[in-house]
C-alpha cells in the first residue's frame, strides 16, 4: 500500500477543480434567483420576513463564495518547469482552473454583495 | 527533452484510401446526404449571409419610409411586418446561424480534429435552419408576415389582438430555427470538450474555442426557455391553454420574463464569439501573444454567467418592485467589469505589440470604438431612472445597433477577412477591403448616431411615421442616408469576395503568420483534414513549437495509429476533458439522407401545426419515424470500426474505440440533452409558480395524492432497474435484458398511471391559466417518460439482438442517464404540482 500523499503533493480532483472554477458564479446565480423569489414572495403574500431573508441569503452566499475562492486558491499547484518542452507550457491545467476560480470568486462575491445591498436602501415592495 | 521521432509516411495506398473515406459526396443526392463539416458550414454561411441581405433590404425599406415625415411609402401594417421580420431575421436567421456556421468550419481546424463529433447533427441543423427560414419568409407570400415585433409581446400577440396566422408563422418558424441552434450547440460542446488535439489542455485552448464553448452552453440554457415560451404562446393561440390570458388568470408579464431570459443572454451569445474572433485577430496582427490569456478566458466565462442575470433590465418600466430592479441593475453594472477587462486586454496587446494595420485589424478597431460607445449607452440604460426616460425610444435603437453591429457584425467582417482566405484559398483584396471598412464605419455612424438624439427628443420606436416640424425630419433623413451608405459598404464586401474568388492572390497555408492550428492546413483545407493529428505543447503552437509531432514514446505510438488511419472509416481522436490526454478513437458517421429526411419531417409537422392539417402532421410523424430508423440503424462503417478496433481493451495504448459508455461521444451528447430537458423543467416550474401567485388553488386538485405518488415511485424504481441493467452490461448474461425490460415496464406503468389518474374533469386549461400550468408540468413529465420509453426500447433491442455489441452498451448507459433524470423530474413535478399548493 502506497503512503498517503502529503497535502502539498495531493493532485486536485476534477470535481474539486470544477467546484473551484464554477462554484462562485453558480452561487451568484442562485443568490439572484433566490433573492428575486423572496422579494416576489414577500410582496405577493405580505410576508414580513422577506427583507431579512434576502439579507441572510446575501451574507450566506457571499461567505460561501469567498470560501470557494479560498478553496480554489489552495487547489493551485506550482507549475512544473525545468525542461525545454515545459518552457512553452502555460502550466498545469489544475493551476489555471484554481487561480481562475479564485479570481472569479472575488468578482462574484462582489456581484452578490452589490445585488444584496438593495434592500438596505430601497423599500421592498414599492412599485417602480 | 526527448528527441523528435519523425513518423513514417503513410503508404500511398493507405493515404489514398483515407482521403477517399473522408471525401465529400458528389451530385444532387450527394448534396442532400452530405454530412462533412466543411461543405455544410459553407452552405450555412452562404444561407446566413443571404438572410442578412434580406434583413438588410427590410431595414432599407423602413428607412425609406422614415426618411421624410408623414411618408406614405409604407402603410402601418406593412411597417409592422418589416420591423418584426428585420429583427427576427437578424437575430435568428443571420447572427446565430452565421456564428455557428463559422464555428462548424473553424472549430475542427482550430482544435486539430478531423470533424465535429456528430456530423449528422451538423447537417440536420443546417437543413432545419434553412427550412425554418424559408418557412418564416413564406409568410410574405400569403400576406401574413409576422407583425408583433421580434419580441412578440402578449397580449398584443394573443389571438384576440393578432387574429391572423402572422404570429403563428413567427412562433413555429422560430421553433424550427431554435432546434437547429440547440443541435449545433450540443455538437460544439462535445467537440470542444472531447475532440481536441493531443496535448491541447484547457489552458492551451484557442480563445475562439473558449468563446464557442461558453456560447454553446449559453445557447442550451437560453434557447430552451424560448422554446418552452413559444410553445406556450402557440398553445394559447390555438385556444388550448391560457398561460398569458389575463381574463383567465394568465400573466402577460410571464411572457416578458421568459422572452428576456432568452433575449438578454442572446446579446452575449452573439457578442462572445465575436470577442473570440477579435482576440485571434488582435494577437495575430499585433505579432505577440494576447495580454493575459487567463483574464480573457475568465472574462468570457464571467460574461456568460452574468448575462443570465440581466433580463429584467428590459422590464424596468413594467412596475416591478424597486428592490427587484436593484438586483438587476447591480448585475447590469457588474457585467461591465469582464467586458472592460477584455477591451483593455485587446488595447494592451495592440499597445505592446507591433500592429500591422490590415483590413481585419481595421474592422477590429472599428469594433473597439463602436462597441465601447454601445457599452457606455448600455450602462446608461442599465440605470433605472435613465431607462424610464429612454425606454422604447430611438435612443434604444441606437444603443443596441451600436452593440450588435459594432460589437458583432464588425468582428464578423473582421473574421471573414481573416479566415476567408483559409476557406476559399484566395486572399481578399486589401484596397477594396479598406474601402469596405471605412464606408461601413462612417455610414454606420451617420445612420445610427443621430438616433441617440432623435430618441432623446422623444421619437418612439416602432412608429411607421412622425409629424413634420417637431425636430425629427433632418435627423431621420441623415439616418436614412447613412443606412444606404452602410448598405453600399456591405455591397463592397460582396464585390470583394466575388472579385477575389477569380482574381485574388492565392493564399498560402498561413498567410498572416498566425499562431493557431487552422493555419497548419492548406488553404482551403482538404476534406480529409489532419491526416496526421497534431500534438500541442504550447498555447501558440505555430509560433512556439518547432513541429506538431509527438515526442514521448507512448504518444508517438498513439499518433502513429492515427497517421492517415483509420483508412476505411472515419475516425477521430478523443481526449480527456482537462488535459487532452489521448483516450480513444471515435467513429465519425458518414453521409446519410437521415438528417435531410428528419428536417423535412419537422417542416411537415410545423406546417401542419400552422394550418391545423392533421394529414400533414401524420405525414410528418411517419417521416420522423423513418428518419429515426435511418439515423439510428448501425452504419456499415461503424461495424467496420468495431471489427478493426473492437478487440482492444480499455486503456490508451493502443487507443480503444470510443464506444460502450462514458467514453462514447453519444454519452456526452445525452448529458447535453438532459441539460436541455432540465432547463425546460425549470422554465415550466418557474411559470407554474408565477401563474400560481394569488388566490388559493389547491382546492382544484384531487385530495388524494396516492396515484400520482405511486407513479413517481414507479419512475424511481425505473432508475434502480436501469442502473442494475448497466452494471451487468457486457457480461453476456440475461440480466441487462431483464433490467432494461423492467425499466421499460416500470416507466410505461408510471406513464399510464399518471395519464389515467390525471384530474381531467376538475381542470380546464382552456379557460384557466392555473390549469394550463398544471398541464404543462404534468405534460412535460409525460414527454420525458415517452423519450425514456423510446430510448429503453432501442437499448432493449440491442440487448436482445447483440448483447455483446458495445454500441448497445452505449445505449444502455444513456438509458440509465435518462431514467435518472426521469425519476428525479417525476419527484420534482409531483412536489410542485401536488404538494406545494397545500403548503
Amino acid at each position: 500500500m502506497s503512503p498517503p500523499a502529503s497535502r502539498e503533493n495531493r493532485v486536485p480532483t476534477s470535481r474539486s477543480l470544477v467546484l473551484a472554477f464554477l462554484g462562485a458564479p453558480t452561487l451568484w446565480a442562485l443568490h439572484l434567483a433566490l433573492s428575486y423569489f423572496l422579494v416576489s414572495l414577500g410582496c405577493g403574500t405580505g410576508w414580513d420576513g422577506a427583507k431579512p431573508a434576502v439579507i441572510v441569503a446575501t451574507i450566506l452566499c457571499a461567505v460561501a463564495a469567498m470560501a470557494i475562492g479560498l478553496f480554489a486558491w489552495k487547489q493551485r499547484k506550482p507549475a512544473r518547469r525545468g525542461n525545454a518542452e515545459a518552457e512553452l507550457d502555460p502550466g498545469p491545467v489544475s493551476e489555471f482552473l484554481a487561480i481562475s476560480g479564485a479570481v472569479l470568486a472575488v468578482l462574484f462575491t462582489g456581484a452578490i454583495i452589490m445585488a444584496g445591498i438593495s434592500p438596505f436602501f430601497l423599500p421592498l415592495c414599492s412599485p417602480s | 527533452m526527448s528527441a523528435t521521432v519523425a513518423p513514417a509516411e503513410p503508404a500511398p495506398e493507405t493515404l489514398e484510401e483515407f482521403k477517399k473515406t473522408w471525401s465529400s459526396s458528389a451530385g444532387f443526392i450527394g448534396m442532400l446526404r452530405e454530412v462533412n463539416n466543411i461543405p455544410i458550414a459553407k452552405r450555412y454561411m452562404l444561407t446566413g449571409f443571404a438572410f442578412f441581405a434580406l434583413g438588410g433590404v427590410l431595414a432599407l425599406l423602413m428607412r425609406i419610409q422614415l426618411g421624410s415625415p408623414e411618408n406614405t411609402f409604407l402603410d402601418a401594417e406593412t411597417y409592422n411586418q418589416l420591423f418584426t421580420m428585420h429583427g427576427t431575421t437578424m437575430m435568428f436567421l443571420f447572427v446565430i446561424p452565421f456564428i455557428e456556421a463559422l464555428a462548424n468550419y473553424m472549430l475542427p481546424l482550430l482544435l486539430g480534429t478531423r470533424d465535429l463529433p456528430f456530423p449528422r447533427m451538423t447537417a440536420f441543423s443546417y437543413w432545419t435552419f434553412l427550412f425554418g427560414g424559408i418557412f418564416l419568409y413564406s409568410s410574405f407570400l400569403f400576406g401574413a408576415a409576422p407583425d408583433g415585433g421580434w419580441f412578440a409581446y402578449v397580449p398584443l400577440t394573443n389571438l384576440e389582438f393578432s387574429p391572423g396566422i402572422n404570429m403563428d408563422f413567427w412562433d413555429i418558424g422560430l421553433s424550427v430555427a431554435e432546434i437547429a441552434a440547440l443541435g449545433a450547440a450540443a455538437e460544439m460542446i462535445v467537440a470542444i470538450l472531447r475532440m481536441r488535439a493531443a496535448g491541447m489542455k484547457l489552458n492551451r485552448m484557442p480563445l475562439f474555442a473558449w468563446a464557442m464553448l461558453v456560447t454553446a452552453v449559453m445557447i442550451i440554457f437560453a434557447f430552451t426557455p424560448l422554446i418552452v415560451g413559444t410553445a406556450m404562446l402557440e398553445l394559447d393561440r390555438k385556444g388550448l391553454t391560457a398561460f398569458f390570458k389575463p381574463e383567465s388568470g394568465g400573466k402577460p408579464l410571464l411572457w416578458q420574463h421568459i422572452f428576456w431570459v432568452f433575449g438578454h443572454p442572446e446579446v452575449y451569445i452573439m457578442f462572445i464569439p465575436a470577442a473570440g474572433i477579435v482576440s485571434h485577430i488582435v494577437q495575430t496582427f499585433s505579432q505577440r501573444p494576447i495580454v493575459s490569456y487567463t483574464l480573457m478566458v475568465l472574462s468570457i466565462v464571467a460574461t456568460g454567467f452574468i448575462s443570465f442575470g440581466l433580463w429584467v433590465h428590459h422590464m424596468f418600466t413594467t412596475g416591478l418592485s424597486s428592490v427587484a430592479l436593484g438586483f438587476f441593475t447591480a448585475a447590469s453594472m457588474a457585467i461591465a467589469i469582464p467586458n472592460g477587462v477584455q477591451v483593455f486586454g485587446w488595447i494592451a496587446t495592440l499597445w505592446s505589440g507591433r500592429p500591422v494595420w490590415r483590413t481585419p485589424l481595421l474592422f477590429v478597431l472599428g469594433f473597439l470604438v463602436l462597441f465601447t460607445i454601445g457599452g457606455l449607452t448600455g450602462v446608461m440604460v442599465g440605470s433605472v431612472p435613465f431607462d424610464w426616460q429612454a425606454h422604447d425610444s430611438y435612443f434604444l435603437v441606437a444603443h443596441f445597433h451600436y452593440v450588435l453591429i459594432g460589437g458583432v457584425v464588425f468582428p464578423l467582417f473582421a473574421g471573414l477577412y481573416y479566415w476567408l482566405p483559409k476557406v476559399t484559398g484566395r486572399l481578399l483584396d486589401e484596397r477594396l477591403g479598406r474601402w469596405n471598412f471605412w464606408v461601413m464605419f462612417v455610414f454606420f455612424n451617420v445612420a445610427f448616431f443621430p438616433m441617440h438624439v432623435s430618441g432623446l427628443l422623444g421619437m418612439p420606436r416602432r412608429v411607421y411615421t412622425y409629424p413634420a416640424g417637431i425636430g425629427l425630419d433632418t435627423l431621420n433623413l441623415i439616418s436614412t442616408i447613412g443606412a444606404f451608405g452602410f448598405a453600399v459598404g456591405i455591397g463592397l464586401f460582396v464585390l470583394n469576395v466575388i472579385w477575389s474568388r477569380k482574381r485574388g492572390r492565392e493564399a498560402e497555408s498561413n498567410p498572416w503568420g498566425s499562431d493557431s492550428l487552422e493555419w497548419s492546413e492548406t488553404s482551403p483545407p482538404p476534406d480529409a483534414q489532419f491526416v496526421r493529428i497534431p500534438v500541442v505543447r504550447s498555447r501558440l503552437p505555430l509560433w512556439e513549437q518547432q513541429d506538431l509531432l509527438p515526442h514521448e514514446p507512448t504518444l508517438v505510438r498513439q499518433m502513429e495509429d492515427l497517421n492517415a488511419r483509420p483508412a476505411r472509416w472515419r475516425g477521430a481522436l478523443v481526449v480527456s476533458t482537462l488535459d487532452a490526454t489521448p483516450m480513444a478513437i471515435a467513429h465519425v458517421p458518414t453521409s446519410t439522407i437521415a438528417p435531410f429526411t428528419m428536417a423535412v419531417a419537422f417542416l411537415a409537422i410545423f406546417a401542419g401545426a400552422l394550418v391545423d392539417e392533421v394529414l400533414m402532421l401524420a405525414f410528418g410523424g411517419a417521416l420522423t419515424a423513418v428518419a429515426l430508423f435511418l439515423w439510428f440503424r448501425p452504419q456499415s462503417s461503424e461495424t467496420l470500426a468495431l471489427r478493426e478496433l473492437g478487440g482492444r481493451g480499455p486503456g490508451a495504448d493502443p487507443l480503444q474505440l470510443a464506444v460502450g459508455g462514458p467514453i462514447a461521444n453519444g454519452w456526452w451528447a445525452m448529458l447535453v440533452f438532459l441539460s436541455v430537458l432540465a432547463t425546460a423543467l425549470v422554465t415550466t416550474i418557474a411559470s407554474f409558480f408565477y401563474i400560481s401567485e394569488g388566490p388559493a388553488v389547491a382546492a382544484r386538485l384531487p385530495r388524494s395524492i396516492l396515484e400520482p405518488g405511486l407513479s413517481v415511485l414507479l419512475s424511481l424504481l425505473a432508475i434502480a432497474a436501469a442502473d442494475w441493467a448497466v452494471r451487468r452490461v457486457g457480461r453476456g448474461a440475461a440480466a441487462p435484458k431483464v433490467g432494461l425490460a423492467a425499466t421499460w415496464l416500470l416507466s410505461a406503468a408510471a406513464l399510464a398511471l399518471s395519464i389515467a389518474t390525471f384530474p381531467w374533469a376538475t381542470l380546464d386549461p382552456k379557460r384557466d391559466a392555473y390549469a394550463s400550468a398544471v398541464v404543462a408540468m404534468v405534460g412535460f413529465q409525460w414527454i420525458v417518460l415517452i423519450i425514456l420509453l423510446v430510448t429503453t426500447a432501442i437499448g432493449l433491442l440491442w440487448a436482445i439482438g447483440a448483447p455483446r455489441d458495445p454500441r448497445g452498451h452505449t445505449v444502455a448507459h444513456n438509458v440509465r442517464l435518462m431514467a435518472a433524470f426521469t425519476g428525479l423530474s417525476a419527484a420534482v413535478v409531483f412536489a410542485v404540482v401536488y404538494v406545494s399548493p397545500g403548503l
